[in-house]
């Protein structure tokens, strides 16, 4: 369960990225968010990996109060949120193995382990055949399922999608919708934040609308209206 | 536990030599820092080696008045061997010093003839007493006790070997290259806290990637850190071990030179460096860590973001 209550947060001198939010988002939900470019949905995705902290209010995670959360936990609250991004952030000189074995190691895994977990995300996201390619030598969508099979490495209960979409053409945006979907089956609560009006109204799920830092609206079963 | 600590390790040691270039800069400034310190040491050793040979050399030799009775110079022996400032007294019979000087002298064709004309009337050399000192400073206790009216009833005379100037001198110009010798370390020194620190935070930037993700998938804050501390003990390492072959190269060069100049005064740097290498290089290694640490430290509290 995700909560926010009467959450704001606020930049000196006079900027409210967001203001009095206030929402709950129960486990193994889909919810998009939409909104205008400035209208908080990235901000939103930051106050939720503790990247910034929240000016007002407070935001629980499965009971936890990260509204102010300590530094040395960061990295444990980081491990229960598997996020995306536009960009995809893989690294270049790394294959797509290591890139993956990378976020294990650095998170302390032992070896045998990481080479049993490897191939085993890599086949939920379709990639078990391409372990020694190379970011440049996959497509977009390719590489970002690289960038999802990362964010699952700790199975986390969370998974943040932030305009996963952005880059790839229409065939691949929807390989990647797909297996969010997928993924939200099998039990992970995904919060896509997204401009595509077509994903949204295709999937048919909850949408949360954010105006100039505010909601705007949520609906159950929405649709792309700005 | 333990995989984080090697794959730090692992990392650090990646990062060392991808940075290559950087990291050779900064082994560099290292080096050179070392090198002036141990330039100072060099000096300030052989500039001890030199001065406590030359006071080992000091003593005054007291001759005793012919004829002075063994029982005299005994007393007088033991009166002497019970001031506090007295480090040994050695008595050479006039026997012992006639065997000693036909020794010395047996080159000298026209000196041994001398003495056999003279050896006719008996044995020319006096009983003497070789006293000793602990330090430069008591020397003139003894001649004070020694010009008291009771010993001079059975002293001849007294040969005071006074090297005090040479001392000074040598004492004063150590005194000066040392206080360049320091400015010169901690100018290298300062200068490789500003290289390290440098290097941590290009170090740093090249690898935000990196960073990024191991911060995104939630990598702990000291495995993050680690590296680029431990980076500072491959800078320290190297940096030693580079100086110590460099002193080891110059020493075998110089060291016949310097033996010529420095045997008289029975020194060795080259022995000086083998009997004191341990503790001489420990020390240097953990100071150039402290500092190198410490560069570190700051640099990554300021640039790493975690």
């Amino acid at each position: 369960m995700i909560k926010f209550q009467n959450v704001s947060k606020f930049y000196a001198p006079d900027t409210y990225a967001l203001k009095d939010i206030d929402l709950k988002i129960d486990p193994g939900e889909f919810v998009s968010i939409i909104g205008q470019s400035g209208s908080g949905k990235t901000t939103m995705v930051k106050l939720l990996t503790a990247e910034e902290k929240v000016s007002n209010g407070k935001i629980v995670l499965g009971g936890w109060d990260i509204s102010d959360i300590r530094h040395h936990e960061i990295p444990l609250l980081r491990r229960q949120i598997g996020v995306i991004f536009q960009d995809y952030k893989l690294l270049p000189k790394k294959t797509v193995f290591e890139n993956i074995s990378f976020a294990l190691e650095a998170c302390g895994l032992a070896h045998t382990k990481i080479h049993q977990i490897v191939p085993q995300i890599l086949k939920v996201v379709g990639l078990g055949h391409k372990t020694d390619r190379y970011p440049h030598q996959l497509s977009g969508g390719e590489q970002q399922r690289v960038g999802i099979a990362r964010s699952l490495i700790h199975r986390p209960k969370i998974l943040v999608a932030d305009e996963p979409t952005g880059n790839l053409d229409v065939s691949n945006t929807k390989e990647i919708i797909e297996l969010l979907q997928k993924i939200n089956e099998l039990g992970t609560t995904v919060i896509l934040v997204t401009h595509n009006k077509d994903i949204v109204n295709m999937l048919k799920k909850r949408v949360i609308v954010l105006d100039k830092g505010q909601m705007a609206s949520d609906v159950a079963v929405g649709r792309y209206v700005l | 536990m333990n995989y984080t600590f090697w794959r730090a390790i692992k990392f650090a040691w990646q990062d060392f030599w991808r940075n290559f270039w950087l990291s050779f800069v900064t082994i560099t400034v290292i080096v050179l820092a070392l090198l002036s310190v141990n330039i100072l040491i060099s000096l300030n050793a052989m500039s001890d080696g030199v001065v406590n040979s030359v006071k080992a050399k000091v003593d005054i030799t007291v001759f005793f008045k012919e004829n002075t009775s063994e029982a005299k110079i005994n007393n007088f022996l033991q009166k002497i061997k019970a001031q506090k400032e007295v480090q040994e007294v050695v008595l050479v019979s006039k026997d012992e010093a006639l065997e000693k000087f036909k020794i010395d002298y047996a080159g000298d064709k026209a000196i041994m003839e001398a003495l056999e004309e003279v050896s006719d009337k008996g044995n020319p050399l006096l009983d003497s007493l070789i006293i000793k000192a602990k330090d430069t400073e008591d020397y003139q206790v003894v001649l004070n006790m020694l010009s008291l009216a009771e010993n001079q009833e059975i002293i001849k005379s007294q040969n005071f070997t006074d090297h005090q100037k040479i001392i000074s001198r040598v004492e004063s110009l150590s005194d000066k290259v040392e206080k360049f010798g320091f400015g010169l370390t901690a100018v290298f020194a300062f200068i490789a806290v500003l290289i390290v620190y440098n290097a941590i935070r290009v170090t740093i930037y090249t690898h935000k990637e990196e960073i990024g993700v191991m911060k995104l998938v939630g990598a702990g804050n000291s495995f993050i850190r680690a590296p680029f501390l431990i980076n500072t003990l491959f800078y320290s390492l190297f940096g030693l071990i580079f100086t110590a072959i460099v002193i080891y190269l110059l020493l075998r060069a110089v060291n016949p030179q310097l033996s010529g100049f420095l045997g008289v005064y029975d020194f060795s740097l080259l022995s000086f460096y083998a009997d004191n290498l341990l503790w001489l290089f420990g020390v240097q290694f953990g100071g150039t860590l402290i500092l190198t640490a410490l560069s570190s430290a700051v640099a990554v509290g300021k640039y790493l973001k975690v």
